[in-house]
């Protein structure tokens, strides 16, 4: 298939007697921004991470850009990850850099002029309203703001496919409105193809062109925001409207 | 067998980062810039410790031998056996037991904080070696400065070591720097040095090795800190024998 960027097929992935993952296929498409949403425990980071080789799937295959990468060593991983991004879950920026320095790292390592890096660090965090926090350190920002800069470090190198773990997660509503419409907003400037978990379901309808939901180390719907709003499948159903009862059972 | 397992794959996993050390070094890729911070910052956190640390160690030796040596009439000696006694054996391994407990803790608790938070993934996600860019730069600075800072801690115990001779034994100041003269050779101040740059090595190997094994959160960090300081004490310890070993044997 000619517009997808990445394939997982028949992903399996146990940690131990716990099989988290139990056989999933899906597709992330060129320019889409896809969610992945799933109650708690589900197994969406654990997906991201073996679609993006930080982990390697117990059975199945994976295709980057028509490429099989299933069984790629750190070092050729190393070769593809510069197409990729990743946003992690509360940032994990370098705590003992500043904000320029933890936007400006990726392209330092990709041996960028001074000058250069200096510009387009610039540029981003103006887009992303953080002008004037160049100098401080990640433990001086708000959590709000220290997203915004591990999102500035993700998009800075221009990846083809970028994952954002819970951007939103514990973020007030209007905070997580603002950072739906920067990345609507960053999705049209960079070009780029984004996959979001998160289990906002109000965020999810605001920004998602194809929504995946993920239960059970299953897949129980694949299809766009409107059939999503318009289908009857039981987990679907439970989901969306946040109910105790239902075919999704989760201990508590 | 699941420890035994454990066992070979922690030496397995040490070895390869020792590997990586190696090669980065002799190949000339020292991520420079968290070298130097790291260089500072281990001669900055350590040099008044340090200080004290040999200071002490050479006036107790001149207070141990300093009686026992005048009651057999060999004060000539008191200055000599004690720059022996703290070049071969006890500057490098005293600064070296201070340093995997000051540095080497913090360098595990560092990293192990940043494997928690993600930043370690975020690291490999663009596309760089954790071990290169955390371990390599860390153990690198130690191979450096831990000679410089047994050199240092010697001297400090030579001197403290004198005036415990001047002040408590009575004793001349020119015999004790005299007998110095007369036993210390060039190869033990050498031995001291390498005996530096080794333990430095283990130091920074160990303590990485740890941060980047850490899993299970704060407490995770607090286990593996532990750890990395006993497992480098024991393998300074170790090191240090074979090193003493290998010192008679060649010379």
């Amino acid at each position: 298939m000619e517009n997808v960027i990445l394939r997982g097929e028949d992903i399996h992935k146990s940690f131990g007697q716990k099989e988290v993952l139990k056989g999933i296929t899906i597709d992330i498409r060129k320019s889409e921004l896809l969610v992945i949403m799933g109650p708690s425990g589900c197994g969406k980071s654990v997906l991201i991470k073996n679609l993006i080789g930080l982990m390697k799937p117990d059975r199945g295959r994976i295709f980057f850009e028509n490429e099989e990468v299933t069984n790629y060593t750190e070092k050729e991983w190393f070769k593809v990850r510069p197409k990729l991004g990743m946003l992690f879950q509360g940032g994990a920026l370098f705590d003992y850099m500043t904000v320029f320095e933890n936007v400006a790292f990726p392209l330092e390592r990709r041996g960028e002029r001074f000058n250069a890096i200096k510009e387009k660090v610039h540029w981003i965090l103006k887009k992303l309203g953080l002008e004037g926090t160049e100098n401080l350190m990640p433990n001086e920002l708000s959590g709000g703001m220290r997203r915004r800069v591990a999102l500035a470090r993700t998009l800075v190198a221009n990846p083809l496919l970028t994952f954002l773990d819970e951007p939103t997660t514990g973020l007030d509503p209007v905070t997580t409105a603002n950072i739906d419409k920067l990345i609507l907003f960053l999705k049209k400037e960079f070009d780029t193809t984004f996959a979001v978990i998160t289990h906002d379901v109000k965020s999810a309808f605001r920004i998602a062109d194809r929504i995946v939901l993920l239960f059970g180390g299953n897949i129980v719907f694949d299809g766009t925001v409107d059939e999503m709003k318009r289908s009857d499948n039981p987990y679907v159903r439970q989901f969306v409207e946040g109910k105790a009862e239902g075919p999704m059972k989760i201990e508590v | 067998m699941i420890i035994l397992d454990n066992m070979i794959s922690a030496i397995g996993r040490t070895t390869r980062i020792f590997l990586k050390v190696m090669w980065d070094f002799f190949t000339l890729r020292w991520e420079y810039k968290e070298f130097w911070r790291n260089l500072i910052r281990v001669g900055v956190e350590s040099w008044l410790v340090v200080l004290i640390t040999g200071t002490f160690a050479g006036m107790v030796l001149v207070v141990q031998t300093g009686h026992e040596f005048q009651k057999v009439g060999a004060s000539g000696y008191i200055g000599g056996v004690v720059a022996l006694a703290l070049a071969r054996e006890l500057a490098p391994v005293l600064t070296a037991m201070v340093i995997a407990g000051r540095i080497g803790s913090a360098f595990t608790a560092e990293i192990g904080s940043m494997k928690i938070t993600e930043q370690v993934d975020a690291l490999r996600v663009m596309a760089v070696d954790p071990e290169s860019y955390l371990a390599v730069p860390r153990t690198l600075a130690l191979m450096f400065m831990l000679p410089i800072l047994t050199f240092y801690s010697f001297t400090a115990g030579l001197i403290g070591g004198a005036f415990v001779a001047v002040k408590s034994l009575g004793l001349e100041l020119v015999t004790y720097t005299e007998s110095i003269k007369r036993l210390l050779m060039q190869k033990d101040i050498i031995l001291s040095l390498v005996k530096g740059a080794v333990f430095g090595i283990l130091i920074g190997v160990v303590s990485s090795y740890n941060g980047l094994e850490t899993e299970g959160g704060a407490m995770g960090v607090g286990k593996r800190t532990t750890v990395s300081v006993v497992a480098a004490i024991i393998s300074i310890l170790v090191a240090n024998y074979l090193l003493t070993l290998f010192s008679l044997v060649f010379y």
